[in-house]
């Protein structure tokens, strides 16, 4: 995880996609411990976290922790408090 | 500019080249020019008077001169999942979807599943008629832009935000999760026979008939603290079927709502509370026939009350709005 320090503020980055907060995001997806404030999140995480439940699979988890991660390295401009909240 | 215009009106500002968002009935529609418009049927607005009903009125949103461009696509149902490949690099869309459709059911049903969905806001409405006439006329949408009017496609004005400007969806829900059992359904869809009951595999109609749990209740699901309702339309306790406004979702977990005691108060306390000046709103007809918000205003927020309301997903009950916030 990369964070870079600006004289304004702290900004949190995505997580690469070999990072261990992954299986921690996964393990709080399933525990129902991710929170958000964005809605386009809150749904976005709320879908994996059912698929999550539903099967626990390594090969579910690798789908969903690819799933999230073109999702918040994709809209990263839009979603800095989100992904503050989840990786910082 | 008040937003409930006559035709002359809302074809002046066509004509004049600005980018509308336009609700109203049909033959209303039918009779602007040809420009960067796009339309969906209701007769029901919330207006700067009040809740109305009207056949006369069109209500229209205009698009802020900083909209760099639009793009009006419309979509078979089977297509729908092309929506958001077509979403602008920066910026929104927005959709309307007949109600009653494949359309409808299809957007209701996958769209949470289709890759990029919740890159963009995605926002809208699925549009409607007048009460009364349910059965007897079809909602329709049009493109303004090649005058096609439908009554099964989705159309969707793609618009464009210069690089500063960032978009935001979101909803006001008055209602929330009450107290009592965790519903969940062995199936998902609009149409349901079983659901567990703490548990409990149990005939749902039987359930809410033993129970008699308020219709006008919506079941409110916790999307990570998003309260995301699904309405009833209504329960055939002889056919065993309970049909829904919205899906229900197999894993999800549901509770019947809590009664809002005064909409229009709580509302307005929720809207001084987030102090939002939306570009877009969009309300539902059940919350307009239930809370009786006929000549009732909720706050300052104009917009159609509709037949169900989208923010990303379908959604009942539940008001949603477009801000447009500086990066």
């Amino acid at each position: 995880m990369g964070v870079s320090e600006g004289s304004e503020e702290v900004i949190v980055m995505v997580p690469s996609i070999s990072d261990p907060k992954w299986n921690k995001f996964v393990a709080n997806l399933s525990a129902g411990t991710v929170r958000a404030t964005e809605l386009p999140t809150k749904m976005f995480v709320n879908r994996l976290k059912i698929k999550v439940m539903f099967d626990q699979s390594e090969a579910v988890k690798k789908t969903v922790i690819g799933e999230a991660h073109e999702y918040f390295t994709k809209n990263q401009d839009a979603l800095k408090a989100d992904i503050q909240l989840i990786f910082g | 500019m008040k937003s409930l215009m006559t035709v002359q009106e809302a074809s002046d500002l066509i004509l004049d080249g600005k980018k509308l968002l336009i609700a109203g009935d049909e033959a209303l529609l039918a009779k602007l020019p040809r420009g960067e418009w796009i339309g969906g049927t209701s007769p029901y607005f919330m207006s700067e008077d009040g809740g109305l009903c009207s056949r006369e009125q069109l209500q229209v949103t205009v698009l802020p001169a900083m909209v760099l461009s639009t793009r009006i696509e419309t979509y078979e149902a089977s297509e729908l999942e092309r929506i958001p490949r077509d979403y602008m690099s920066n910026g929104f869309s927005y959709v309307l979807i007949p109600a009653f459709t494949k359309a409808h059911k299809k957007f209701a049903h996958d769209c949470s599943t289709w890759p990029g969905v919740f890159d963009r806001p995605l926002v809208g409405w699925i549009t409607g008629i007048e009460v009364q006439d349910v059965g007897k006329q079809t909602p329709k949408v049009v493109n303004g832009k090649s005058g096609e009017i439908s009554a099964s496609k989705a159309a969707v004005m793609h618009v464009e935000l210069p690089p500063e400007i960032i978009a935001r969806a979101n909803i006001i829900n008055l209602f929330s999760q009450g107290g009592g059992d965790t519903i969940t359904f062995p199936a998902s869809g609009f149409d349901i026979t079983e659901c567990n009951v703490n548990g409990q595999l149990r005939s749902f109609a039987e359930y809410i008939e033993e129970r008699k749990i308020d219709k006008k209740l919506p079941l409110v699901a916790d999307y990570l603290g998003a309260m995301v309702n699904v309405s009833i339309q209504s329960v055939n306790a002889d056919a065993d079927k309970v049909s829904l406004y919205a899906p229900v979702f197999i894993g999800q977990e549901y509770r019947f709502a809590n009664p809002v005691a005064d909409y229009e108060t709580e509302f307005r306390k929720e809207l001084e509370a987030r102090e939002i000046e939306p570009v877009f709103t969009c309300n539902c007809i059940l919350n307009y026939l239930y809370a009786n918000l006929e000549g009732k205003k909720t706050g300052h927020i104009v917009g159609p009350i509709t037949f169900g309301e989208i923010a990303y997903m379908l959604l009942n009950q539940t008001l949603v709005y477009l801000t447009f916030e500086s990066k």
